[in-house]
């Protein structure tokens, strides 16, 4: 059974039209569902976990990355020993062109794109990073002029220059996908550090760390995941045990 | 025309871990595979892979990798288990092992070297492997 989680963003006027696409492509490609829309609702994810308690079968975020990051901290949440068999499969249609960097990551480049990968359902299964308390698919973003990130209890990094700083477990940017050569499957997160004005990709200049745990000191202004939610630092982010199996493009970065 | 981008000559092709040139490691860092040092690293380094340190990197660590190419500052003693490399940017205060060794001239060297051959490591992993064998 298809569960389509509508976000908020579903409602605006200038996304109207391509709902009414959308759901017309669903209906042609009898991948008809239940609807849930999550406007309106505080506490969304526990609306989430209620469709996977009910056996949700494939969970359709249509949104942009917030909504894909609800519902994937939601499903896992609600149960913390299921393993990805027994979870429901995650899709994406993005909705709009801004704040939808993950589905360029997944290789959905457009909502009907969304639709049709539905339909193909070709499944990766992908190892899910936590920020504290929150589960992220893709990255972590750290913001600050002056970092000091601990990895384990080995070794420290002082990042003296403010530039991009990104915990990396699926890359939100084609070029890092083939820069850093990385595998859904396998559980390790990339540190990647570029300096300030760095264009290109280039060894020279940057600096990649291969781990599974870090913290990252008070020092740090604040964190993002996934491109949409804010984590207040100290913060610890690290691989987990768990794995979801999410539908993805042919283009997709990894 | 004909120059060579020193600074990338010899690098490794598959590299797991790059320390840039505005970063600070410290502590002791185990990795797997090949490492790039252009900044700075204080405290040890130990790899089964390759290391590069480039020519503006400051080294302040015992260092024990498969091979090393030192093109920097180093401060401690670099155990590599086949062929070492200093080029003449290089300065070194430690002692060096390793199996086969290149050196540039114009480079500093102040420690002991020692260098085993290929039978003499033979016999240094069965002794490790049946230490009893020698009594």
């Amino acid at each position: 059974m298809y569960v389509y989680i509508y976000d908020g963003i579903v409602n605006k006027r200038k996304n109207r039209k391509t709902l009414i696409k959308i759901e017309k492509k669903i209906t042609d490609l009898g991948l008809n569902g239940k609807i849930v829309r999550l406007e309106g609702i505080k506490d969304t994810e526990s609306i989430i976990k209620n469709e996977v308690r009910y056996q949700a079968k494939t969970i359709v975020a249509v949104g942009n990355d917030s909504t894909l990051n609800t519902v994937i901290n939601a499903v896992l949440k609600q149960n913390l020993t299921a393993s990805s068999r027994e979870l429901p499969v995650i899709a994406l249609i993005p909705l709009e062109a801004s704040n939808n960097l993950i589905s360029a990551s997944l290789g959905i480049q457009s909502p009907e794109a969304g639709c049709e990968a539905l339909l193909s359902r070709r499944l990766k299964n992908i190892n899910i990073a936590q920020a504290n308390q929150e589960y992220f698919l893709t990255q972590a973003e750290i913001l600050g002029n002056y970092t000091k990130i601990q990895i384990e209890k080995d070794y420290s990094i002082e990042i003296k220059r403010g530039g991009e700083i990104n915990i990396i477990n699926l890359p939100l940017k084609k070029e890092w996908g083939d820069f850093l050569k990385i595998e859904s499957g396998k559980k390790i997160l990339k540190l990647l550090i570029r300096p300030p004005k760095t264009t290109r990709a280039s060894l020279i200049s940057e600096s990649i760390f291969s781990l599974n745990k870090l913290t990252v000191t008070k020092e740090t202004k604040k964190i993002i995941i996934d491109n949409c939610k804010e984590i207040a630092a100290p913060a610890t982010i690290k691989t987990t045990d768990k794995f979801l199996n999410l539908i993805v493009g042919k283009n997709r970065y990894f | 025309m004909f120059k060579k981008n020193v600074s990338k000559r010899n690098q490794p092709k598959k590299i797991e871990t790059v320390i840039g040139p505005n970063i600070k490691v410290k502590g002791n860092f185990n990795g797997e595979g090949n490492t790039v040092i252009e900044g700075s690293l204080e405290g040890s380094l130990k790899t089964n892979g390759d290391v590069y340190i480039g020519d503006n990197a400051k080294v302040l660590a015992n260092i024990k990798s498969k091979t090393a190419r030192v093109g920097g500052v180093v401060t401690g003693d670099i155990y590599a288990s086949g062929h070492l490399e200093i080029v003449s940017s290089a300065r070194i205060s430690g002692n060096i092992e390793c199996k086969t060794l290149s050196v540039e001239s114009g480079s500093l060297l102040n420690g002991q070297c020692t260098m085993y051959s290929q039978t003499q490591e033979k016999e240094t992993k069965k002794e490790e492997v049946n230490p009893k064998s020698k009594k």
